[in-house]
């Protein structure tokens, strides 16, 4: 970060030095024993770009590595247990045969949810959808989204935070019906 | 919520927005944040799996408006039971039967309410539309052959020329000749028109064959006119309904805005509430929203330049 004419240290190296403070980081957002598992994984990709190009900020791309292979743990978690009630929905709740086949049901639960995804962000209006969009999906930050839209920052902001709450309200009170 | 676990969630959300571009310093300062209280990291990990899921769904072009899969009235449960405990898939029982026992199935019904249309494959590959109030039945072991007891149909016939597609309606045939073609029979009634290819229309001693644009009337009487019609108005009821079975209100506003072409959004008081039914696109958008709206039982009013749906 402070090394402004050097190359950018390799991730390697920065995983090596700051492996108590990723462990710690770990722990901390609540993984539990599967730290050093997570750790490990992490690990096995920064090997698979040795010789690549490294990038910029290693040490926040390595926090960054570490949310989400966290993140992608607790949603195939997540997913796997939506299947296992749905599983006992099918098996357990009526007539072999005369139920609705289940391939073809998932297969229209997850075009619905698109539908629904794209839909409740169309429902957010303008200009927050456009933000919410570029933000989100496009990856912009705030401060071009604004020179883009003639907005100030902070109006950005605004609209980011009420699309941001509006879309996890209603994406999680789905998970939960 | 109280107000601590509320504020936390707004700490939370904050962190869902502010990871998207963070650097060094914004991650650590996050795991202080983390560090903080354990209540924090058990607020944050459900609004980021929620964030995730919802970027995924996005990502991901928007399916159209579409086709509902048609059941007929008549199931054949006991078959599927027998054959395809878990997946059967009708269209697949009926082919399955056929392959198994020619000669022995009895007629399967495909029927719509009123207001509803439909499109199925037929076994053969022939594709099927059914506009509302509609009974189209295969009869008995031949995939080729259905009949019309009344309603309106549209046809996108697998041709196959040692097997012509046979639709019978009323007293006469029709044979398709490689084909699209809509066919209508009510009290008024039999209409034929064909958009593509051709069919054989055979009645008694009479036969004509209809080629693209070719439409034919057969009134109550047994009298038959033959007209021109635009090939691309065959069936052009399919294009101007939407038809819904419990459908969220959200996904009903989505297709009107685009059938429409103008915004129609939804109050938050009507998330979740579901429709059935169907909607006519066939008028100017402030009548079609505002039929619509009847329909739903909501009220439209204008929001900028589109409309907003909110409880009546």
């Amino acid at each position: 970060m402070n090394a402004k004419n050097a190359a950018p240290e390799t991730l390697e190296a920065v995983f090596l030095r700051d492996r108590t403070r990723l462990l710690g980081f770990l722990v901390r957002a609540g993984a539990g024993a599967e730290a050093e598992d997570l750790m490990q994984e992490a690990w096995l990709r920064i090997e698979s770009l040795r010789g690549r190009e490294q990038p910029d900020q290693p040490l926040s791309y390595l926090y960054r590595l570490l949310h989400n292979l966290m993140l992608d743990r607790r949603r195939s978690e997540m997913r796997s247990a939506r299947r296992d009630t749905e599983w006992a929905d099918i098996s357990g709740g009526s007539v072999p045969g005369t139920s609705e086949e289940p391939d073809t049901d998932r297969r229209m639960i997850a075009e619905e949810e698109i539908r629904a995804v794209h839909v409740a962000v169309t429902a957010l209006g303008e200009p927050t959808a456009t933000i919410f969009r570029r933000h989100r999906i496009d990856g912009i930050v705030q401060r071009r989204i604004a020179e883009e839209l003639g907005l100030g920052v902070s109006t950005v902001e605004k609209h980011l935070r009420r699309a941001y709450a509006a879309l996890l309200d209603w994406r999680s009170m789905r998970d939960e019906a | 919520m109280t107000d601590a676990n509320n504020r936390i969630r707004q700490e939370a959300l904050d962190w869902v927005i502010r990871l998207r571009h963070a650097d060094a310093a914004d991650w650590a300062a996050f795991d202080a944040w983390l560090g903080a209280d354990s209540a924090h990291a058990d607020a944050y990990w459900p609004l980021a799996t929620a964030d995730a899921d919802v970027a995924a769904a996005l990502a991901q072009p928007l399916p159209s408006a579409e086709v509902i899969a048609l059941e007929p009235v008549r199931k054949r449960r006991w078959l599927a039971a027998a054959l395809l405990p878990i997946a059967a898939s009708v269209a697949l029982a009926v082919g399955l039967w056929w392959t198994l026992a020619p000669g022995a199935l009895p007629d399967t019904v495909f029927e719509t309410r009123a207001g509803e249309t439909r499109e199925a494959s037929l076994p053969d590959g022939t594709r099927v539309a059914l506009n509302g109030d509609t009974r189209l039945v295969l009869e008995g072991a031949d995939p080729r052959r259905v009949r019309l007891e009344r309603g309106e149909a549209r046809f996108a016939v697998v041709h196959r020329a040692d097997a012509p597609f046979v639709v019978s309606v009323g007293a006469a045939q029709l044979h398709d000749i490689g084909t699209v073609f809509d066919v209508v029979r009510d009290g008024a009634g039999v209409r034929v028109a064909v958009a593509e290819g051709a069919v054989q229309y055979r009645e008694g001693a009479t036969s004509l064959r209809l080629n693209p644009g070719d439409s034919l009337t057969r009134g109550a009487n047994g009298t038959i006119r033959t007209a021109r019609i635009a090939p691309a108005d065959v069936a052009a009821w399919r294009a101007r309904r939407l038809t819904y079975d419990q459908v969220p209100l959200e996904l009903v506003a989505a297709d009107l805005a685009r059938a429409t072409g103008v915004p129609v959004t939804l109050d938050t008081g009507l998330a979740g509430r579901r429709f059935s039914g169907g909607l006519h696109l066939d008028a100017p958008p402030e009548a079609v929203i505002a039929r619509a709206a009847a329909l739903m039982g909501v009220r439209a009013r204008r929001d900028g330049t589109g409309w907003r749906l909110s409880e009546r």
